[in-house]
């Protein structure tokens, strides 16, 4: 057996392992989805929470940066939020006379945009905005946000009073939705025995910096993308278009989003190169939320999108 | 010296060379780019000044130093002094900055110091530029096949430090660099021989190519004293080969003339100044049955003069043939050259000058009393004939005991009397210069030729070697209205002149090894290692325009053009490489629909043994499933196991694996569970 071409990227997967192990000291039982919130982070995409208040989106976001060393601000979304509350403001100097620029909340590494649905639609476009384009347009001066730049956005369901739900365009531009659901027994007994999260958060050590995140980050991106992957991507993109289950397909960028996050997912598991597995893997995360199911479809309520679509697509 | 630079080499790149991402390049691939410069230097170390070497050499071990102590390079002040004093010590060397070999002085230099001021990636990558075009370089001073070979060997280095310069993961091994680098230079190798061939040549000699001062090279120079030939005797280098158009003479004609010396002052032969009248002395024969048709391919000499038969009458425009009837070129002969001569042999000449006639009877005063009355004793003898003085002459070495000899015993200021009535051991040099004293004595014009005679057919390819062993003087005496050749080395051995200077009965310890050794297989051997040599020659470094001109005519392009060159390099160049990629996409694509075919075979007889793969289910999930659902004997699971492998590396994977695709189907193909 030929080894050399098949042998693993030890310390970086022995890295993110440590890492995955840190994070879920504090956030128990939910493994996957502390995989899932890393290989966003990896695949340099945004992610949005939704899930009822409590289930520990914030606890997990706080455990993310505090793992990967990164700067954290959070921003509480409310209905009276305004774009410069968020973006920075200029303020006149009178001792200068002139304009001075202080940055909002946005400027910083890793944002946690909390209940980020109970802003104004004007607020969340200025946030969105800044996410895409990793740079803020304040009064007609551009300003190049910090490198890297990672958003964990949280949502609460959108039956809940006082919400303005994301549309679709905006949905599209987080990587990945993450449910987190509530903790099984074991792990609910666990987190009721146990001490506070914070002091644990505090205790935790950073397992890389931010040039270790950096390269992490190109590593992933430069991953083997078989044809036959793509292959499988684009039968993928061709059946969310053609069926009747869905109001419209993935979109491009979609399709974009499942290679990177592919790519990053099986750079995690420690593999030189995508497997169709990882796709699998990635779909409901990446999928679900931009896939808005129709209604007359007939499919069933405990069915995701990303099911039918796992299930309908076939490997070659 | 180059096997301890590939050392360092090879354990430089085998190491990732890219500490991190932020393009700061570590220990690894500095010591590699230091060695590269060396690795590309090595072949001119020997045409390079001293001063600059000991420059280069100093400058490495401080980078060296500075490298292995982690040191940080030397301010922007002491960069200014050491490349001001670099550029002085290049000018103080050559006399100037631009020109060809300071010109790659300056580029080698440059490239070492470039090495004291990276900083970045992109700086290594000017390094290994340089380096490409240092290596290129190489071939302004030699083109032999080792060069060719050496060159090629240190180009696929580089393109493995490329590779390792662009993995900036480091995921790949040296052995997968370095077998990746030679396969692309396997797959330029088409391109390198169209553009070869096809790439326009211009009539003449390339690029006024000329040999350096510093080089020198075993052969003939442009005087003779006693001794002068001992060291070429012992030297089985090539003068040069021969191929002939029309019936080989014998082997006791076959005097290639090269230089005619005719002043003596009593030790040396000198060349006399060039004669006022350019038209050569030639009257030749309108009969055109005793003519010899020959192609010359003669190695450097760094000599302005060719070699040729008697004598020669027609030749390429940018030769001339002097009054001496020596063939001349007007550039010294720095590289091999080819030229194609006819040469008469019955011609004779028209007349002599009486400044010549003077010039050839010359001889030192108050030398040598002996042989003076001993020529006017002889002559009177000869009832004042000329042509029964020679005969007399001839006569006199052959019943006296002279020798012939490669250990002439030492003469003293009077070296005529000496060597004729004392000592009588001597080599050709020798029995040239004492015969024309004799001749020039009684008042006869005559002269001293220097060049070669004899040479050795290579059965192989039916063509003439002359070796700086075949080297040889004699006389030419002007009787009867015409220079008659006269070599008083054959009154003396016989077998020199007929049969080679191998059998002429001298000291075989004192000749090369090869012309003396018994050993057929050793003969051969040397035979077919000329034969490559000399295609080498005929082939590559000769191919010149005529050449290029012929071989198109022979491809049915009759008097191509320049443009017509270029469109058809553009043709073929586009070809080639369609070609190419067209077998490469080939071999990848069959490897990859091979590695599917077969694991859909697999997947078939997985589901004999009832379990079926969804058409949804990826390698890792089917495995898993396998081995969970199906009982197997450890055997077959350790098969199943490697096939799920070998398909995920294969189809997943992106390398090309022959090896491992083989044992794929193999597997897939025994498998049994």
């Amino acid at each position: 057996m030929d080894t050399t071409n098949i042998h693993k990227l030890d310390s970086t997967s022995a890295l993110l392992n440590t890492a995955i192990q840190q994070i879920s000291q504090v956030i128990l039982g939910k493994n996957q989805q502390i995989k899932l919130a890393l290989t966003c982070l990896i695949a340099k995409g945004h992610c949005l929470i939704e899930d009822q208040p409590g289930v520990g989106k914030t606890t997990l976001a706080h455990t993310i940066a505090q793992v990967m060393g990164l700067e954290f601000h959070r921003i509480q979304f409310t209905s009276d939020l305004l774009p410069a509350d968020v973006l920075g403001v200029s303020v006149f100097n009178r001792e200068q006379s002139k304009f001075e620029f202080h940055p909002g909340p946005i400027f910083s590494q890793f944002i946690l945009a909390d209940e980020i649905n109970r802003a104004t639609p004007k607020t969340q476009s200025a946030l969105l905005e800044a996410m895409e384009e990793h740079q803020v347009t304040v009064e007609g001066e551009t300003r190049e946000l910090p490198s890297p730049f990672f958003v964990i956005a949280t949502q609460n369901p959108l039956h809940q009073i006082g919400t303005y739900p994301l549309p679709e365009s905006q949905l599209d531009r987080f990587l990945m939705r993450i449910d987190l659901g509530y903790p099984d027994e074991e792990a609910e007994r666990q987190l009721l025995e146990g001490d506070d999260r914070r002091t644990i958060i505090k205790s935790l050590n950073p397992v890389c910096d931010k040039a270790q995140l950096f390269q992490l980050q190109q590593q992933a991106a430069s991953l083997h993308v078989s044809p036959a992957i793509l292959d499988y991507v684009q039968e993928i993109l061709n059946y969310t278009r053609q069926t009747n289950a869905f109001e419209f397909g993935l979109s491009p960028r979609g399709g974009l989003a499942m290679i990177n996050a592919a790519k990053a997912y099986a750079f995690i598991e420690g593999e030189k190169y995508v497997l169709p597995e990882h796709v699998q893997t990635i779909l409901p995360a990446v999928a679900n939320h931009r896939l808005p199911v129709h209604l007359e479809s007939g499919l069933k309520q405990t069915t995701s999108a990303a099911e039918l679509i796992i299930e309908s697509t076939s490997i070659s | 010296m180059p096997n301890c630079i590939s050392a360092t080499l090879i354990y430089a790149i085998n190491k990732n060379i890219v500490s991190s991402l932020d393009n700061k390049p570590n220990k690894n691939i500095l010591y590699s780019l230091l060695a590269c410069v060396h690795l590309t230097t090595f072949p001119l170390y020997s045409a390079t000044p001293i001063p600059i070497i000991l420059l280069l050499l100093t400058l490495s071990i401080w980078q060296a130093f500075i490298i292995y102590n982690g040191k940080k390079n030397p301010g922007k002040l002491v960069l200014l002094i050491v490349i001001s004093a670099t550029l002085l010590t290049i000018f103080y060397t050559y006399g100037f900055l631009f020109g060809r070999q300071p010109g790659i002085t300056l580029v080698i230099l440059m490239s070492i110091l470039k090495l004291f001021e990276t900083k970045n990636l992109r700086d290594c990558y000017i390094i290994i530029y340089s380096a490409f075009f240092i290596i290129a370089s190489n071939f302004f001073h030699s083109q032999t096949v080792w060069l060719t070979i050496y060159v090629f060997i240190v180009v696929v280095i580089l393109t493995t430090i490329l590779i390792a310069l662009s993995d900036k993961l480091g995921t790949l091994s040296f052995k997968t660099r370095f077998k990746m680098s030679t396969r692309y230079f396997v797959y330029a190798a088409p391109l390198m021989v169209v553009l070869f061939i096809l790439f326009p040549r211009i009539p003449g000699p390339l690029w006024g190519l000329q040999k350096d001062v510093f080089s020198s090279q075993t052969g003939l120079s442009e005087e003779m004293s006693p001794g002068s030939f001992n060291r070429l005797i012992s030297s089985s280098s090539i003068a040069f080969r021969v191929k002939f158009d029309s019936v080989i003479p014998e082997h006791s004609q076959l005097y290639w003339r090269g230089i005619v010396l005719s002043l003596y002052n009593g030790t040396t032969w000198h060349r006399a100044d060039a004669p006022k009248t350019t038209v050569p002395n030639i009257n030749f024969t309108e009969d055109h049955t005793d003519f010899i048709k020959y192609t010359i391919t003669l190695e450097p000499t760094n000599l302005k003069w060719l070699l040729s038969l008697e004598f020669p009458i027609d030749h390429e425009s940018q030769y001339k043939v002097n009054r001496e009837a020596m063939l001349t070129t007007k550039k010294a002969v720095g590289n091999v050259i080819s030229y194609s001569i006819t040469s008469d042999t019955r011609s004779t000449n028209i007349a002599l000058f009486e400044q010549e006639s003077y010039k050839n009877r010359l001889l030192p005063v108050n030398l040598n009393p002996e042989t003076l009355n001993f020529a006017k004793k002889l002559f009177i003898q000869s009832k004042l004939n000329d042509q029964q003085y020679i005969n007399n002459v001839l006569q006199y070495y052959r019943v006296n005991e002279f020798y012939y000899t490669l250990d002439p015993d030492l003469l003293g200021n009077n070296a005529m009397d000496d060597f004729l009535f004392k000592t009588r051991r001597g080599f050709c040099e020798h029995y040239a210069s004492s015969f024309v004293y004799l001749m020039r004595a009684v008042g006869i014009p005559s002269r001293v030729v220097i060049g070669y005679q004899g040479g050795t057919i290579n059965p192989l390819d039916d063509y003439m070697i002359v070796r700086q062993s075949d080297a040889h003087a004699w006389a030419e005496v002007w009787i009867n209205d015409v220079w008659q050749r006269v070599d008083p080395t054959a009154a003396v051995s016989p077998d020199r002149i007929e049969k080679g200077i191998s059998n002429s009965g001298l000291d075989i310890n004192k000749l090369p090894l090869l012309l003396v050794t018994n050993s057929t297989l050793l003969k051969n051997t040397a035979f077919l290692y000329d034969s490559f040599q000399n295609s080498w020659n005929q082939w590559v470094i000769n191919f010149d325009h005529k050449k290029q001109t012929n071989l198109l005519k022979n491809l049915g392009f009759k008097d191509a053009t320049y443009s017509d060159l270029i469109l058809l390099l553009i043709i073929s160049f586009s070809i080639t490489g369609l070609i190419v990629s067209w077998f490469l996409l080939k071999q990848y694509t069959i490897e990859k629909d091979n590695t599917q075919h077969y694991y859909n075979i697999f997947c078939k007889k997985l589901k004999r043994y009832g379990i079926h793969r969804n058409f949804y289910e990826g390698p890792n999930d089917f495995e898993a499933r396998v081995l969970n659902e199906l009982l197997l004997t450890p055997q077959a699971r350790n098969d199943v196991t490697f096939v799920f492998k070998a398909y995920r590396t294969l189809h997943y994977g992106n390398q090309i694996n022959t090896k491992l695709t083989n044992l794929y189907i193999k597997k897939i193909k025994s498998l049994k569970l």
